[in-house]
């Protein structure tokens, strides 16, 4: 469902993503792990269609995101890491809006749009102003105007940021459910037991490339490292293990 | 007429309706909505205050250009050329202005909007997201100019109602009683 082939972005003399190759069949959730400036977000940004890729290629359901933008764009729903509301537009008026970009309006998109707000309980917050949202609020909105259009394929950056456990839970339960019915994930998170529980497949980056890709045991196998946890298996692969040296500096 | 589709080959997918140009600046005119709605309710005195600041100020400028243009138009000869001359000064300080806001503004809404990812992620048709954004951009960076410059063009309009007509009639006479002199002084040296 999403291909990607030799997939780079430069800034000038830096590299952000490396030749990135993944395949995401239909009906998985793919988890996209690394460390801090690992290029995850600029990976799923050139998904999107946000960021032009220096070179190679982004396809959607059979769409090439950058020869044909709108049939890819289409099936695509898209949760950024730093969730951005009108600040003077109701929630419903966003969610309309949002509809409005995809083509769809009417009262299917008013059902649609009930159910989502009625499953993040923003029921009774419909018609108040977005400025007056929390934080995890606005992240629940954002979700639930990601998935308005009824997407084939969500990609989300950080899900769990900012979201109590309830709604942490039934974000989890959504993305599955999404899943079991042939929906297709790509989640880049930090979090790694989230990953571990959640993601069928799990692809870890570092300095924009690719460092394992696999199930859980396929991991293991890979980097010989049977019977680690997810934590212990990426910073086995990312060198994220805080030297001893280091910590010996507390013993003072 | 569709094509009818050719065996073993897809038929071209229906092009994906697209959301019109006032769907895209939705957020905005609703923005503005909502603000003059919360004014409405909850700040009456400052909004009666602000519209008397406003139209003292659009008096006031309407006042200073009436009466200047009105002492041009009693300057015999050159007073209409004057009232002219100004208007293309002043013609030209507003396209200053419009084109260094316009430059500013512009940077901001295709660049650096918050909103970009949102419509940009979304299969809407670049060129009309780029036709709602440059409506923002227009609106946002001219309103103020349109504001300064209504009540100086009104003052143009009232006192100088046949300014131009009377300004070519004056030219006119000027180049008659030019022409006459110098047939008489080519006359005299006969």
């Amino acid at each position: 469902m999403i291909k990607l082939r030799d997939l780079s972005k430069s800034y000038g003399r830096f590299t952000a993503v490396d030749c990135l190759n993944l395949d995401v069949p239909k009906g998985e959730l793919f988890g996209f792990l690394g460390p801090n400036g690992a290029g995850k977000t600029t990976t799923l940004r050139m998904i999107a269609g946000i960021l032009q890729p220096s070179s190679g290629t982004v396809t959607i359901g059979g769409e090439d995101i950058h020869s044909d933008p709108e049939a890819a764009k289409a099936k695509l729903g898209f949760i950024p890491d730093r969730p951005y509301v009108y600040e003077k537009l109701t929630g419903a008026e966003f969610l309309r809006f949002v509809a409005a970009l995809f083509g769809q309006e009417g009262a299917e998109v008013e059902k649609r749009m009930d159910e989502l707000l009625e499953l993040f309980e923003l029921s009774p917050w419909k018609d108040e102003l977005t400025e007056s949202y929390s934080h995890g609020m606005r992240q629940k909105l954002l979700i639930s105007s990601a998935l308005v259009h009824r997407p084939e394929v969500v990609v989300v950056d950080e899900p769990m940021v900012g979201l109590d456990p309830k709604s942490a839970r039934t974000l989890k339960d959504l993305l599955r459910a999404f899943v079991g019915r042939g929906g297709t994930v790509l989640m880049s998170t930090h979090t790694l037991e989230v990953a571990e529980a959640m993601c069928d497949r799990i692809a870890i980056i570092h300095h924009g490339t690719l460092a394992a890709s696999g199930t859980m045991d396929d991991l293991r196998r890979e980097t010989a490292s049977e019977g680690l946890t997810l934590e212990r298996l990426f910073l086995k692969l990312t060198g994220g293990e805080v030297p001893s040296s280091l910590l010996g500096m507390f013993d003072d | 007429m569709t094509e009818p589709a050719v065996a073993g080959m897809a038929a071209p997918a229906a092009p994906l309706p697209q959301p019109g140009i006032w769907t895209l600046l939705s957020p905005k005119w609703r923005t503005a909505l909502a603000r003059v709605r919360q004014e409405r309710s909850g700040a009456g005195m400052r909004v009666l205050l602000l519209s008397l600041v406003g139209f003292g100020f659009w008096s006031a400028v309407f006042g200073v250009s009436y009466r200047v243009l009105k002492y041009f138009q009693g300057v015999p000869d050159i007073g209409t050329l004057v009232a002219t001359k100004l208007l293309a000064v002043l013609l030209l300080a507003f396209l200053g202005v419009l084109l260094l806001s316009n430059i500013i503004t512009a940077l901001s809404t295709f660049f650096l909007a918050a909103d970009l990812d949102l419509v940009v992620a979304a299969p809407v048709d670049w060129l009309r997201v780029y036709i709602a954004k440059l409506g923002e951009t227009t609106v946002h960076s001219s309103w103020m100019v349109a504001l300064v410059a209504l009540p100086i063009f009104t003052a143009y309009g009232i006192p100088v109602p046949t300014g131009m007509v009377a300004g070519t009639a004056d030219e006119a006479a000027t180049a008659r009683a030019i022409r006459k002199e110098d047939r008489s002084e080519h006359s005299r040296s006969k």
